[in-house]
């Protein structure tokens, strides 16, 4: 009777604590702005069980995803014993035994037991010898508190077990693990009566030790366990490539307070684990920028208001420095390689909203908007030299605000105004000439996207931006929309859904593939190489034009070598979100220059094949500032084809 | 008329605008006016010479750094003890920094970037230079006033004889900022943006060696060294000499690069030298399209040979 009141109050004190703590938590999130995130129930939860049943994103690192699942399922099999023991010691007779507590229920306890002390050795070892730079910033104290608060609990529960086993004399074979400790007590001279004195410490070493994690668990990282699922569910179901309005009633987030219950609930959520902070281009050239840093500055923060501190510290400036926010390039990584899917990056961007609303940005991104905003392009050039680059083509393109087009070209700045990029620009008008394709262009009618604008935070200008391309467009007759700037691609895809347009909008690798296949198209006429392939962010992350450039580089006869950045996990070139327009000075190392001896570091790829032309810009710079042009040459997708012989000829 | 006249300081002397504005209020103060001058960084003794009727000064700013409010405050009270009908400040930072704060706090109508000012029928008549100068703005602003005057806007002229009043003010210091440190302007610095020729280098001048022969070119030539992106990158050069878009924009008469391919980033940094002379063993280098003479040379034969050139003139 007193031992069951006085685990009655010790899981009462328990409990209570728990609930406090956890209050404190949870509160900030539930008085946080709405936003709806309920829709598709069974997608949310179909998306829950890939990542947290089948640990999809998690094991995109080995090591680490496999000793995550060996202690997520050893806990989940644990807590039947911990139903057990709180069982048996608050309701008298209580047993597991009827549904198998003493067979295959003790067998898998004693198995999983096993396999969580392996995933806490391997999560021991992984931080006492290999300390991935991932960690750099995380709290790793608290991590080693949990692999301890974890050990007691399983530790406590084999050695209970054992002693039972000791004391009663009930040897059995479904206690395999515990059976051999026990043999091993008896040899270092433990005798029944002992084992029952030993049973009772182990039992309440045990509880107290269960109680201990439950107390600590709202205050750490490790709340994961109970956030994680609800964070998963609630992710963001929208479109990868369009970000979120503003708050309703401000510019965009200048005060902890305007972020939304599910930003709040990726705070709360961060396991600190750094893989957005090892994915950030950002990161990686030595700018000021984490991921994780800024989620947890921002939780952080967020608790310490709770607390009633922190009133006077400014969030932008404060909290976050104007450089971090600065640093981005929206490339989205940290987004996607995130196990409990936090959005570091559309927290950035909100905050960039109130930045360029207070008309505090980044000098020279200062220049590229008061160019937007005068010009229509980034580059300071006028409007009406848009389509000068047509002038070096023996035939006219089409107009496409006067006739109508099948294809309509939505060529971008950088393709129409940079020297580098017009030599490709005016080749892929040539092949598609060539190639018989019916298209136009919008001559000086084109205006920028607005793609980077957003992302820079001028929503603004953004909007301007695009209801001028719309107000054309909407003018023009066409079936679908070509660009081959990834970009622009996203902008017109994606992000002009919020106007109401849901136009068809494809990317030239695949037109060009398209054409390939019909026999439009041949091989450049080329020795066959390898080569290796940057995917650009905005066509393959936040778009999913993975294949199309990887099937027209087999089609054009070379041999593809394959960074080990590609695909979903491809390395930005550091150009976007408004960077490429940019100061670049504070760069340790620019992520393209990175890039570019990942690219050489592969040993026997001589191009660098891009699909995108700020790729151009970015990585024929970086070629050059290396000084590696002899060894390694970029080149644009349009340089692998030409128009097929047999057609041109016709 | 009564004009004030509110003296910028340097190195605890009164700098050259503010001997130009006491000559110009002279002449707006006309016979029978007075000319007071506002002193607050340096000792009254520095400006006894310069022919104004009384110095106002606060003795705790003498020798204290310049400090916006504190000065700001310093001003007001001189205001509010000369009563003039026109405050002449320069059009410098601290005419900027002063100006708008003394002109709400005394109601007086504020006009800036002054070329001429002269004084009308109960109203102070200027013109100013607006939109760089492309536009010239005039304009009749009722007494009392406060212009700021374009530095150079006034001759300087010899000062009238007299020993001028000096008027000791009374003005609260302020609250609210702490000096921590002053930075003088580097003395070694170099402004690329003013050199009349320019010898840049690109990364086609392959080796950190190189540079050295093409500082000592640059001297014989009488032209200042600077570098492209890759170069500056590289740690050959310093920053402060890097053209381009993320480095400086300059407008040399000459401009001399070697081993520059001439991305479109280095092109908006320097198009608009007067003239172009373009070194790269690339005759499809990007620079050959703006440069207005160009040489496909190798730079370790072109440097010796432009060198001995150089020497033998």
């Amino acid at each position: 009777m007193t031992t069951q009141l006085a685990l009655l109050l010790l899981v009462a004190a328990a409990g209570a604590a728990f609930v406090w703590r956890g209050w404190r938590v949870l509160a900030p999130v539930l008085r946080a702005p709405p936003v709806a995130r309920t829709d598709h129930p069974a997608a949310r939860a179909a998306f829950v069980v890939q990542d947290v049943g089948l640990h999809r994103r998690l094991l995109n690192k080995r090591w680490s995803g496999v000793l995550h699942a060996l202690i997520f399922s050893g806990f989940l099999v644990l807590f039947t014993a911990i139903v057990q023991s709180f069982g048996s010691g608050l309701i008298p007779g209580f047993t597991l035994a009827p549904i198998g507590g003493n067979s295959w229920i003790a067998l898998l306890q004693d198995i999983f037991a096993v396999l969580i002390t392996i995933g806490i050795a391997m999560a021991a070892w992984q931080r006492l010898f290999w300390r991935p730079k991932r960690f750099a910033g995380s709290n790793s104290r608290d991590a080693w508190v949990i692999f301890a608060l974890v050990m007691a609990v399983a530790g406590t529960m084999l050695l209970e077990f054992a002693c039972h086993i000791l004391a009663t004399g009930q040897w059995t074979p479904w206690r395999p693990v515990s059976g051999a400790i026990a043999r091993g007590l008896a040899l270092a001279g433990m005798g029944p009566e002992g084992a029952a004195a030993a049973e009772r410490v182990f039992y309440w070493a045990h509880i107290l030790a269960v109680l201990a994690f439950l107390v600590y668990i709202p205050g750490s990282k490790h709340r994961h366990i109970l956030t994680a699922i609800p964070n998963i569910y609630f992710r963001n179901t929208g479109p990868r490539g369009a970000l979120p309005p503003p708050p309703a009633d401000a510019p965009g987030v200048a005060e902890i307070g305007q972020f939304d219950w599910k930003d709040k609930l990726d705070l709360i959520s961060c396991t600190e684990c750094g893989r957005c902070q090892e994915a950030c281009p950002a990161y990686a050239a030595g700018l000021p920028l984490s991921p994780k840093k800024v989620v947890m500055d921002l939780r952080d923060h967020m608790f310490a208001r709770e607390r009633g501190e922190e009133a006077d510290l400014p969030l932008i400036g404060g909290v976050i420095a104007p450089e971090t926010l600065w640093a981005c390039t929206t490339c989205r990584a940290c987004m996607d390689v995130c196990p409990v899917h936090i959005e570091p990056m559309t927290k950035i961007v909100e905050m960039r909203r109130s930045l360029v609303e207070e008309g505090a940005v980044e000098p020279m991104l200062q220049d590229a908007l008061a160019s937007l905003q005068r010009n229509g392009n980034s580059l300071g050039k006028p409007a009406r030299q848009r389509a000068k680059w047509t002038k070096d083509l023996g035939f006219k393109i089409k107009d496409a605000r006067k006739e109508p087009v099948d294809v309509l070209w939505f060529v971008g700045d950088y393709a129409s105004y940079d020297p580098r990029v017009q030599r490709i620009t005016l080749k892929v008008a040539e092949v598609l000439h060539a190639a018989g394709v019916d298209f136009g262009i919008l001559y000086e009618g084109e205006q920028n996207s607005g793609n980077d604008v957003r992302r820079a935070g001028e929503e603004g200008l953004f909007e301007t931006l695009a209801r001028a391309n719309i107000d054309l467009l909407d003018e023009c007759d066409f079936r679908r929309i070509m660009t081959t700037d990834p970009h622009s691609l996203n902008a017109l895809r994606q992000e002009y859904r919020l106007f109401g347009k849901d136009y068809e909008v494809i990317h030239y690798t695949q037109l060009l593939l398209e054409l390939m296949e019909a026999g439009r198209l041949a091989p450049a006429e080329a020795e066959p190489q390898v080569v290796t392939y940057h995917d650009p962010c905005y066509l393959g992350r936040y778009n999913g034009g993975f294949d199309a450039p990887r099937a027209l580089i087999r089609r054009a006869g070379h041999s593809l070598h394959e960074m080990g950045r590609c695909r979903e996990n491809s390395f930005c070139c550091g150009a976007g979100g408004g960077r490429i327009w940019m100061d670049d000075a504070a760069m340790a190392e620019r992520p393209s220059e990175n890039r570019i001896k990942e690219a050489l570091a592969l040993g026997d790829a001589r191009l660098f094949v891009v699909a995108c032309p700020k790729d151009t810009v970015m990585y024929t710079a970086a070629v050059q500032a290396l000084g590696v042009g002899d060894r390694i040459a970029v080149r644009d997708m349009i340089d692998l084809v030409r128009p097929d012989p047999g057609v041109a000829a016709a | 008329m009564k004009v004030l006249v509110y003296a910028d300081v340097e190195a605890g002397q009164p700098a050259a605008v503010a001997r130009e504005l006491v000559t110009g209020a002279r002449a707006l103060a006309g016979p029978g006016g007075r000319v007071d001058l506002a002193l607050f960084g340096a000792d009254p003794s520095a400006a006894a010479d310069m022919g104004v009727d009384r110095i106002l000064t606060l003795p705790a700013l003498a020798a204290a750094p310049y400090d916006p409010a504190a000065h700001a405050a310093a001003l007001s009270a001189a205001i509010a003890a000369a009563g003039p009908d026109l405050v002449l400040m320069g059009y410098t930072t601290a005419g900027l920094d002063l100006g708008p704060v003394v002109a709400i706090r005394h109601d007086l109508g504020l006009v800036s970037y002054c070329q001429t000012a002269r004084a009308g029928d109960g109203a102070v008549e200027t013109e100013s230079q607006i939109y760089g100068g492309k536009l010239i703005a005039r304009a009749a602003t009722p007494l009392p006033a406060l212009l700021l005057m374009n530095v150079g806007a006034f001759a300087e002229a010899a000062p009238a004889p007299g020993q001028p009043e000096v008027v000791t003010l009374e003005a609260a210091a302020p609250q609210g900022l702490r000096f921590i440190d002053a930075t003088a302007p580097d003395p070694d610095a170099v402004d690329i943006t003013r050199a009349d020729r320019l010898l840049c280098v690109g990364r086609g001048i392959g080796e950190a060696d190189v540079i050295e022969e093409a500082q000592e070119v640059a001297g014989l030539m009488g032209a200042e060294l600077v570098g492209s992106r890759p170069v500056v990158d590289a740690g050959w050069l310093p920053k402060e000499r890097q053209v381009g878009k993320s480095g400086r924009r300059v407008k040399p008469a000459l401009y001399l690069a070697l081993g520059v391919s001439g991305a479109p980033e280095h092109i908006e940094g320097m198009g608009e030298a007067g003239l172009i002379v373009a070194v790269n063993t690339d005759a499809n280098a990007p620079i050959f399209d703006h440069a207005h003479y160009g040489a496909t040379v190798d730079l370790t034969d072109f440097l010796p040979a432009f060198r001995a050139a150089l020497e033998g003139r």
